[in-house]
């Protein structure tokens, strides 16, 4: 296979590479781009993301609301290659029952995660090799209360380190991709209102069936999830999360100057009715301001095992909100103060 | 680089040798079990049947988290194979690639697509031309480039063998390609440009330019190919 630099040069049109050579293209900036990001970073400040968008005004005043209208201090990034989501809710997941540090629990998921394999197993996916990328996963729940002397306990930087062994990662984010196939595949009666066609992939029109959604768009390495992944596979972990969703799209629109009659007096600032009580005047301002963050919630309804905290969402990409400590979790890293 | 990747190619090679029932067969290159050439018989009914193909096939490092990289090393006519360089069009083979997918099973998927195109996403954009203007003449060429180019093979060769094998294999059966036919085009639509003193492989190329086949001939004036011919 030629690579890319033999047929690439800054003079090259791009309509005169075959359909094969722009992907190749594309792959390889896409590689480049994110080549020297880690899987999952160390939790950075919030600030920086700040820093980030310091010229984007719609971006930054949601972030400013997340760090003053909820406790979250800051990110923990996940590699932009697509595969950000399971690479973000493994980790989280993994964290939370390290964290939670109870025995009868680690044990209730440690078997609810090894029934998940026969959701695979029903699905029709070939069990030799799916059985190597659940691997990964059992070897790193099985490092928490263990009983054998000679496993090393797993803590929260081997934890950081195991999900930057391409090998484990990927490993984990492809069992994820399966189990939410398997969960979809198993329940598409439920799940098939939900898919919607996209233009790109689906040339034909029409929404696409469970089985062409599932190859193209869960089992396929680098294809994002959207909702009814993240819902699939919430509910086939038990797990709730919630997603603050970091765009544009959501702001409410500018009302034209010309729509306001004279005279009348704007809702904002002292405008609009008291409420009386403080919480419920700070949950008025909450959704009256026009840089409230969208979240919503995916919540396991019934059985819920457990619950994995924030994933911010830009376009196209997931990263883990990192809570500020609570008094009844001590233990939980404050980068703020570690940073200095 | 793993242990896991090579665990898993070896585990793959064994399973395709050990199937006899599918018809694929992988053999390695060199020493490597990353450097391998998988054959497969054309699938029945399609213009390919009869013909044995080869591919070549790279296991890339990041395998299988990354996609088998897979080229035809027998010619094929096909719009979403090079009809050139062997190079593939196929979803997964790119951005559909997914870890499940094996050798054995990206073969079966490669044998699939020869029996059906996606003309709309070409590989070879002028034999996607004929495949959608004429879809008789179109299997006539591709069953005309499986009795030359995909007999011959007997089993999975390395590459480099390869040209020089089938030359061989079809000079002792005596059968010598025509230019004009390997281009889907007709003998006496050549030769009538041909008869006008214009050189054989310029007719060839031109007609081949202008799709001069099947039922899009009529579409094509005398006047515009003497025009391409003479250059103006």
């Amino acid at each position: 296979m030629s690579s890319v630099q033999e047929y690439v040069t800054p003079e090259t049109e791009l309509d005169s590479l075959s359909d094969a050579q722009r992907h190749a293209l594309a792959q390889k900036i896409k590689d480049e781009q994110t080549a020297n990001q880690p899987l999952i970073s160390p939790i950075e400040p919030i600030e920086l993301l700040e820093k980030e968008y310091e010229d984007n005004p719609g971006f930054l005043g949601k972030i400013k609301w997340l760090k003053e209208e909820t406790r979250f201090i800051g990110i923990r990034r996940a590699r932009g290659d697509g595969d950000c989501f399971y690479r973000a809710f493994g980790f989280a997941f993994i964290l939370k029952i390290l964290r939670m540090n109870d025995r009868p629990l680690h044990h209730f998921v440690v078997k609810h995660v090894e029934s998940t394999l026969s959701l695979l197993k029903q699905a029709g996916f070939d069990e030799s090799v799916y059985l190597d990328f659940y691997d990964p996963l059992k070897k790193l729940l099985s490092r928490m209360h263990s009983t054998d002397p000679e496993t090393k306990e797993l803590n929260e930087q081997l934890l950081i380190e195991a999900f930057n062994e391409p090998e484990i990662s990927n490993s984990i984010v492809v069992y994820l991709r399966l189990l939410t196939s398997a969960f979809l595949k198993l329940n598409k009666d439920e799940y098939t209102p939900f898919l919607f066609s996209l233009e790109d992939d689906f040339s034909s029109g029409g929404p696409p069936t469970m089985e062409q959604f599932c190859s193209n768009q869960v089992e396929a390495i680098g294809k994002e999830a959207d909702h009814v992944q993240i819902t699939a596979l919430s509910k086939a972990l038990k797990t709730s999360l919630d997603v603050a969703y970091l765009s544009r799209a959501n702001a409410p629109p500018e009302t034209p100057a010309s729509e306001m009659l004279e005279g009348e007096v704007s809702l904002g600032e002292g405008g609009g009715v008291a409420i009386p009580g403080e919480d419920a005047e700070a949950r008025r301002a909450a959704r009256e301001n026009p840089d409230r963050c969208d979240i919503v919630r995916f919540e396991v309804e019934g059985g819920q095992m457990m619950e994995i905290g924030t994933m911010l969402l830009r376009p196209g990409h997931y990263d883990l909100l990192v809570d500020a400590p609570s008094p009844a979790s001590p233990e939980v890293e404050i980068p703020a103060v570690s940073a200095s | 680089m793993s242990e896991a990747r090579l665990r898993r190619v070896n585990k793959e090679i064994a399973d395709c040798q050990n199937d006899k029932a599918s018809g694929i067969l992988i053999a390695l290159v060199d020493d490597s079990p990353f450097h391998l050439v998988g054959t497969f018989p054309g699938p029945e009914n399609s213009p390919y049947e009869g013909g044995n193909f080869d591919v070549d096939i790279v296991v890339p490092d990041g395998y299988p988290f990354q996609p088998i990289k897979m080229k035809f090393i027998t010619k094929v006519y096909h719009p979403n194979v090079s009809s050139q360089s062997g190079a593939i069009c196929l979803d997964i083979l790119k951005d559909q690639w997914t870890p499940i997918l094996t050798l054995k099973s990206t073969l079966m998927s490669l044998r699939s697509l020869l029996c059906s195109p996606e003309p709309n996403d070409p590989q070879d954009a002028e034999v996607a031309k004929h495949y959608l203007s004429d879809r008789a003449d179109f299997e006539r060429t591709a069953r005309y480039w499986t009795e030359i180019y995909a007999n011959g093979s007997e089993s999975a060769r390395p590459p480099n063998a390869d040209d020089d094998a089938a030359a061989l294999a079809r000079r002792k059966k005596g059968v010598k390609e025509d230019p004009a036919l390997v281009a889907g085009l007709k003998l006496e639509h050549v030769e009538q440009f041909v008869n006008m003193g214009f050189e054989r492989n310029a007719v060839i190329d031109v007609l081949k330019r202008l799709n001069y086949r099947g039922a899009n001939v009529r579409n094509v004036t005398d006047d515009r190919v003497v025009n391409e011919l003479l250059g103006i």
